[in-house]
């Protein structure tokens, strides 16, 4: 178990970014198809990686080694290089026949003929993958399933020889991946362009080895079209050779050699050279450019597509899972309950005044002082307290000189009650042991009333309105 | 990111909500205890917020300041030639661990190398001398304090007292945070508030934060939008064949429609699911309230035909003059209730935007006697609807909130006619887009193999995007 520990380790760590992305794509895509039982992989990963998106793509990594995602994968690789080699062989067979179905027939050459069948079929694909490239840049569109490349990859991941169970689902997410990052011109791209480019430069190559070793005649016919017309065709067509150093057919050149004999060696050189330049020109080099660039770009958007995709709903729904492994909140100062404080009262009866007190405590800022409900209830003194310590040593000081027979407490009903508010209340309680508590308002009584029970207070009645506090009052003080 | 990550103290009076910001910071729907009773918290404990995995900041929850009165008469009495060594003094006396134990346990807290406090704040609560007197101790342990306002949306908030009294108090940084329901970006402005009071060295890095707590909330939403647009796939593509001879039985055509329904609010339910778990929410966090303007259809008849036409007079011509060609089917069927071939011909009409192919299906199925069920547009719209309002509604809920979420539907009769009408561009979008669904019936997730190809993620991509697009939906 470790060492297959180990080798799996190894293998995602050498993986390449492009293969991670794509395992994590079909494992995403596997999974739409319902949860697979992946608690080993998940803790695995969570221990083996740092951040999120590497946890999310070991993950991936080792269900894919499971099922054999991740060797389908390099069977799939073996398959695209397979595919490639055959088709650049086949392409490559096609350059050569093309070069000698140009020189092939006898020792003269219609030379724009020569033209077209060289370079005919390329530039009609080339045109085709631009019109395609624009088109798949645009938008959301599919892109080129007709593109050689990537029926090439198509191709190669339904290679029938040892396929695996899920050849589809690989294809698809990597199809996918690329789409989304629009890439698929470019991936494609390098895969044709670098083909075309191989069966160009093979076809260049006959067609100079024949030139070189043997004697053509090239000359062009028309039954309808002037002699302008080609002079005009051989100037255009030869202005990118000719910037290249090759030389051009003059008009002579054109003119002389219509009549099939009638152009000297250098005027037949010429006319060799400008289709050996057409053919480096408008072939080889367009090709290995443009599968330069296609290489630059795949290269460039590589570094996008092997980014885990934190915007995937599947991929979100693995980033919970790895969210709930980490440790739980932890408690660095824990509770040490005190004693529970006795709030009997111990003051000896005897040394009070008559008559109650009214006190109010924390009151907001705009409360009426006295409340107008409390007023007729003949207080010996009322006092308004916002919890000051020095307000609070006044009212010490007056309790300690003379403290009344009861007294009546006027709470802030919604504020909450704190520890504060219960030494307090337990300081008052020694000196007045008889004691209501009035809440100014309904809402927050309850609260307060659950409070006093656990802080030793169920003793005292709390009074949710001002008329009971009347009455209560009223019992104490009969005159 | 490098460097340790910020470590902040959570401090305030007892029940202004110091748990509760925590968790809405964290988004950690479980972190500790919440409830009304004071003093519910009574312990310090850790909790860390990570982005990605990578712990950004390590918050300290502490119990309440809650006799501070007491206490800062306490402290004043404190051998030591400074405040903090008074401080230094109080917590390696023994009160520390007897009366004033709590307080203990937040002084120390700040003590242990934190950054910083951050004050929360009840502003409905009155500004009384023991909330100065808290600020002040809190003031006398030497780190930078920002205080956070909670509870500023409430009627009864007094933000203009409290901002007054901390001023008064040299504490002109603050933050405004409503923990259960918290302003769009609030969070992000609170780092970067809390970012000035620090030492440069550890600016950039708090100020990082807000930047990648964006980058994870935009990850979200568009997760959100892409598991809406999944689900309503799932809906558009659904079609269920029903027989011939099974349409003859009213019973039996009434348990197709049933079943339909239960298939249909499965995958309504899945996607709910799927966006709680998201947002790290429980699977009880949002209610499906049975959809009331569903609900009546349902119950009434599918094949209500007035029904059908509404919708078609609201959704634009297609299903109009596919009800149309309902109509006319009825008269050859006769014997089929009105209804079930109204739905049929707007099926039909529907489908007629999603290609030829499944019209010859149609056709077939016509000829044969099969009927198809299949959701008609006005039930899309308002799946599109509702779940929409989910998204938005769980993408910015706080965690701090214990009421289970009604996601409120305007009725989609009679009040909103006209904002519908205005915003009739997005559901005609929408839904051509969904159309391409309704011919890929293949495309409904059930079952174990992986559904669609490119082309459903492609469309699901398209949807997405225009959902997110779309403020006008959640106008209705």
């Amino acid at each position: 178990m470790n060492t297959a520990l180990h080798t799996s380790q190894d293998s995602f760590a050498s993986a390449s970014a492009l293969d991670r992305a794509v395992v994590v794509a079909t494992l995403a895509r596997i999974e739409q198809g319902g949860a697979l039982e992946d608690g080993a992989e998940l803790h695995q990963a969570f221990a083996a990686a740092p951040t999120r998106p590497l946890q999310v793509q070991q993950r991936a990594w080792l269900l894919g080694e499971r099922l054999g995602v991740v060797a389908e994968l390099a069977r799939w690789r073996r398959a695209t290089r397979l595919t490639a080699f055959l088709l650049a062989l086949l392409l490559a067979l096609a350059g050569l026949l093309a070069g000698r179905a140009v020189l092939g027939e006898g020792r003269s050459i219609n030379a724009i003929a020569a033209f077209a069948s060289l370079l005919g079929l390329h530039l009609l694909m080339l045109g085709l993958w631009l019109i395609g490239l624009l088109w798949g840049l645009k938008g959301d569109s599919s892109y080129g399933d007709w593109s050689l490349g990537r029926w090439a990859l198509a191709w190669a991941a339904r290679l029938p020889p040892d396929r695996g169970r899920y050849a589809p689902e690989l294809w698809q997410a990597f199809a996918a991946l690329v789409q989304r990052q629009r890439l698929w011109p470019w991936l494609a791209g390098l895969l044709s362009h670098s083909i075309w480019a191989v069966s160009l430069t093979l076809t260049l190559a006959v067609l100079v080895a024949g030139f070189a070793f043997q004697a053509y005649a090239l000359h062009w016919e028309t039954t309808i079209l002037s002699a302008a017309f080609f002079q005009r065709f051989v100037r255009w067509t030869g202005a990118l050779p000719a910037l290249l150093g090759f030389a051009v057919p003059d008009a002579d050149a054109v003119r002389a050699v219509a009549a099939q004999h009638g152009a000297d060696a250098a005027q037949q050189r010429a006319w060799a050279w400008w289709l050996i330049g057409c053919v480096l020109a408008y072939g080889v080099l367009p090709r290995v450019l443009l599968a330069l660039l296609s290489l630059a770009r795949w290269r460039s958007g590589l570094a996008r597509l092997a980014a885990v995709d934190m915007a995937d709903p599947q991929i979100q729904r693995v980033v919970r899972r790895l969210d709930a492994l980490e440790p739980p909140p932890q408690v660095v100062d824990a509770e040490q309950r005190a004693a529970a404080h006795s709030a009997q009262s111990a003051r000896e009866k005897g040394r009070t005044t008559a008559g109650a007190a009214l006190i109010g405590f924390e009151l907001p800022p705009q409360t009426a002082w006295p409340p107008a409900a409390l007023a007729g209830a003949g207080w010996v003194w009322s006092v308004n307290l916002t919890g000051s310590a020095e307000e609070r040593e006044a009212l010490r000081a007056r309790l300690m000189q003379a403290p009344p027979a009861c007294a009546l407490v006027l709470v802030h009903a919604p504020g909450s009650p704190d520890r504060g508010t219960a030494r307090w209340l337990r300081e008052l309680r020694q000196s007045v042991p008889d004691l209501a508590v009035l809440a100014s308002e309904a809402e927050g009584a309850a609260r307060w009333r659950a409070w006093m029970n656990t802080e030793g207070f169920e003793a005292l009645p709390l009074m949710e309105q001002a008329q009971p506090a009347m009455e209560w009052i009223a019992q104490r003080n009969p005159s | 990111m490098t460097g340790e990550p910020l470590t902040a103290v959570v401090v305030g009076h007892t029940n202004v909500g110091k748990t509760s910001l925590l968790r809405a910071l964290t988004r950690q729907r479980d972190f500790g205890e919440v409830s009304d009773r004071p003093g519910t918290t009574r312990h310090a404990q850790v909790v860390d917020l990570r982005v990605a995995g990578t712990v950004l900041a390590r918050f300290t929850d502490t119990p309440g300041l809650e006799d501070s009165i007491a206490l800062h008469a306490f402290l004043a009495q404190q051998p030591g030639e400074t405040r903090l060594e008074k401080i230094r003094a109080f917590l390696a006396g023994p009160e520390a661990r007897a009366a004033f134990e709590q307080e203990a346990k937040v002084l120390r807290a700040l003590l242990d190398a934190a950054d910083c406090a951050m004050l929360v704040i009840d502003t409905r609560a009155p500004v009384l001398p023991k909330y100065r007197a808290e600020i002040e101790i809190l003031g006398w342990c030497a780190r930078p304090i920002m205080p956070v306002l909670n509870f500023t949306a409430d009627a009864n908030s007094r933000v203009l007292d409290w901002q007054a009294m901390l001023r008064e108090c040299s504490l002109h940084a603050q933050a405004q945070f409503d923990v259960v329901a918290p302003l769009h970006g609030s969070e992000q402005q609170l780092y970067a508030d809390l970012a000035t009071l620090l030492p440069p060295a550890r600016r950039s890095q708090v100020a990082a934060i807000g930047a990648a707590l964006t980058q994870a909330a935009h990850e979200r939403e568009q997760a959100g939008w892409r598991i809406v647009a999944s689900t309503l796939i799932d809906v558009a593509a659904m079609r269920r064949q029903v027989a011939a001879e099974v349409l003859q039985d009213a019973a039996r055509r009434q348990q197709c429609v049933l079943d339909f329904r239960s298939d249909l609010r499965a995958h309504v339910q899945a996607g709910m699911d799927a966006l709680l778990a998201l947002h790290a929410f429980r699977a009880g966090d949002a209610e499906l309230s049975d959809l009331p303007e569903l609900e009546g259809r349902w119950k009434d008849d599918l094949f209500d035909p007035e029904l059908l036409a509404q919708a078609g007079m609201r959704l634009g011509l297609g299903s109009v003059l596919g009800a149309g060609v309902g109509v006319i089917a009825d008269l050859m069927l006769a014997g089929l209730s009105l209804g079930a071939a109204t739905t049929l011909g707007a099926t039909v009409g529907g489908a007629l935007s999603g290609g030829w192919r499944p019209l010859w299906r149609k056709l077939e199925n016509r000829m044969q006697g099969v009927q198809e069920l299949t959701a008609e547009d006005a039930l899309l719209w308002l799946l599109a609807r509702h779940l929409h309002a989910l998204a938005l509604a769980l993408a910015s809920r706080s965690h701090a909130a214990q009421d289970a979420l009604r996601v409120p539907l305007a009725p989609i009769d009679g009040a909103d006619t006209e904002p519908m009408e205005k915003a009739a561009a997005l559901p005609r979008a929408l839904l051509s887009t969904l159309s391409v669904a309704r011919s890929h019936p293949d495309w409904e997730r059930k079952g174990r193999r992986a559904r669609g190809g490119e082309e459903r993620e492609r469309l699901e991509q398209r949807l997405a995007g225009q959902l997110a697009a779309g403020p006008a939906l959640a106008a209705g």
